[in-house]
């Protein structure tokens, strides 16, 4: 057999064989997430209790999004006060 | 000892059949509350129903309203059960299907409301917030590929002809198989007229009434089915959830359909998954077929709602609620069906939520702007153009 024919025949098995294991991996990959994902569907009433909350979470939004709001002026403020 | 037993478990089973028997008296209300807006809208308008709602005559108009009310009142079951009652007190089908469209749009800022809880979480934020908004830009490419065809050909009232045809056999409601549900809901309605017109209450002042009453009774009985329906039916939603996993996304659509009409709430269910995306359990495109399936389930109060409606406007509301599932089942699969169309709400939600992650200034501009300026300078526009 030449060099060349078992050269090219070991990288097949290697192929072969590197392909075996990302389909197992593949698989391991998917049971995983979607044991996860089983997981999270149990705890549905944990969520379903969170939707309750809607108003706290608009309060929550707007307490970030003035803090946001005065950090830019304030910056803007500073940069004026740069400018003199 | 066998005696305590026995009693017990019929106190056991009485308490598990407690809360069906409270959703059933809950739908009658509904039945009720419908064929209130319907009797009050016929009363009071009489056969002005089409200048009545002649502000809403012009589509955008239409949309834009059936959006801000539903925004305002967080539920496109309330907005769409008063819908058909308004058709069946005598709204033309053809102003009623852009305000139809304008719900499914308006329902979409509940989930939007619960994934700015994340708003903290960093990558969760960015997941949740594209979980949210997947739904708005679905329900946003639909309006704009159907209202324009709409406007055009009228194809989905003429498929609610149709349909609604196809299921009477072209008779009126009267003599169709929806009519059982009829005879228990008007003799209520029929004693709250006797009691307003006993008291002197002019045609008008009655009218009004009965859709003030009808309207406050449909968004308090929604309210209160959905409670109870969240608490019964849990089980139940965990277990179509268990068997949806790793079935691809038909099984995301039919069980986001089934989810819904077991809690009979779209909002519910879309907000459900919002922090399954958030804690990346789920990924984006596992949960849009979910969302997609949540609007179609939530046609079915609108189809229980037509059947409270009597009298010879009965076959609209039987046509405006069969549109709406019309719209919603065409839209899935017009939109999700098309390859080139599938990811389109999949990319839009996930670049809005980039932009959330920068500065949540975008996500405030984005609430205020689609469900309440946009919408209110539009209106504002198109009535200084006369259009």
């Amino acid at each position: 057999m030449s060099d060349f024919k078992q050269r090219s025949e070991s990288l097949r098995a290697q192929i072969t064989d590197m392909e075996q294991t990302l389909g197992t991996m593949k698989n391991q990959l998917q049971a995983e997430e979607e044991r996860e994902q089983h997981d999270a569907i149990d705890r549905l009433e944990e969520y379903l209790g969170d939707l309750e909350n809607k108003h706290a979470k608009l309060q929550d939004f707007w307490k970030v999004l003035r803090t946001e709001v005065s950090g830019i002026f304030s910056g803007s403020r500073s940069e004026v006060g740069k400018d003199k | 000892m066998s005696s305590t037993t026995t009693n017990t478990q019929s106190h056991t089973s009485s308490s598990n059949w407690l809360p069906w028997f409270k959703v059933l008296g809950l739908v009658y209300l509904l039945l009720i509350a419908v064929s209130m807006i319907s009797t009050g809208f016929k009363v009071a308008a009489g056969d002005q129903a089409k200048e009545l709602f002649a502000f809403a005559s012009n589509p955008l108009t239409g949309v834009i309203v059936g959006t801000i009310a539903t925004a305002l009142i967080q539920s496109s079951s309330t907005v769409t059960s008063i819908i058909v009652g308004l058709v069946a007190g005598g709204l033309p089908v053809g102003i009623a299907i852009p305000l139809i469209m304008g719900a499914n749009m308006g329902t979409t800022i509940t989930n939007t409301i619960v994934s700015l809880g994340h708003v903290r979480q960093g990558e969760e934020f960015r997941r949740a917030f594209a979980a949210a908004t997947v739904h708005d830009f679905f329900n946003l490419f639909s309006i704009l590929i159907f209202l324009p065809l709409e406007i055009m050909f009228g194809f989905l009232e003429k498929i609610g002809v149709y349909l609604s045809g196809f299921m009477v056999g072209g008779d009126s409601m009267a003599m169709g198989g929806f009519n059982f549900i009829n005879p228990i809901v008007k003799p209520p309605v029929n004693a709250l007229k006797d009691v307003f017109q006993s008291i002197g209450a002019s045609d008008m002042v009655m009218g009004i009434a009965f859709i003030v009453l009808g309207i406050t009774l449909i968004f308090l009985v929604i309210t209160a089915i959905g409670k109870l329906l969240k608490v019964l039916m849990v089980g139940r939603a965990k277990a179509i959830l268990h068997t949806a996993v790793g079935r691809g996304p038909l099984s995301g659509i039919l069980s986001g359909t089934a989810i819904t009409v077991l809690v009979q709430s779209s909002s519910t269910t879309t907000s459900l998954v919002v922090p399954l995306a958030g804690s990346g359990v789920f990924s984006l495109k596992q949960i849009y077929p979910f969302t997609l399936g949540a609007n179609i389930g939530t046609c079915i109060t609108a189809l229980l709602a037509a059947t409270a409606v009597d009298g010879a406007n009965a076959v609209f509301a039987l046509q405006i609620a069969l549109v709406h599932i019309s719209y919603n089942v065409i839209g899935v699969a017009v939109i999700y069906g098309l390859p080139f169309t599938r990811n389109i709400p999949i990319y839009a939600a996930e670049w809005l939520a980039d932009l959330a992650m920068k500065s949540t200034l975008y996500v405030a501009a984005y609430i205020g702007l689609v469900f309440f300026i946009a919408p209110v300078a539009l209106i504002g526009i198109s009535q200084l153009m006369g259009w």
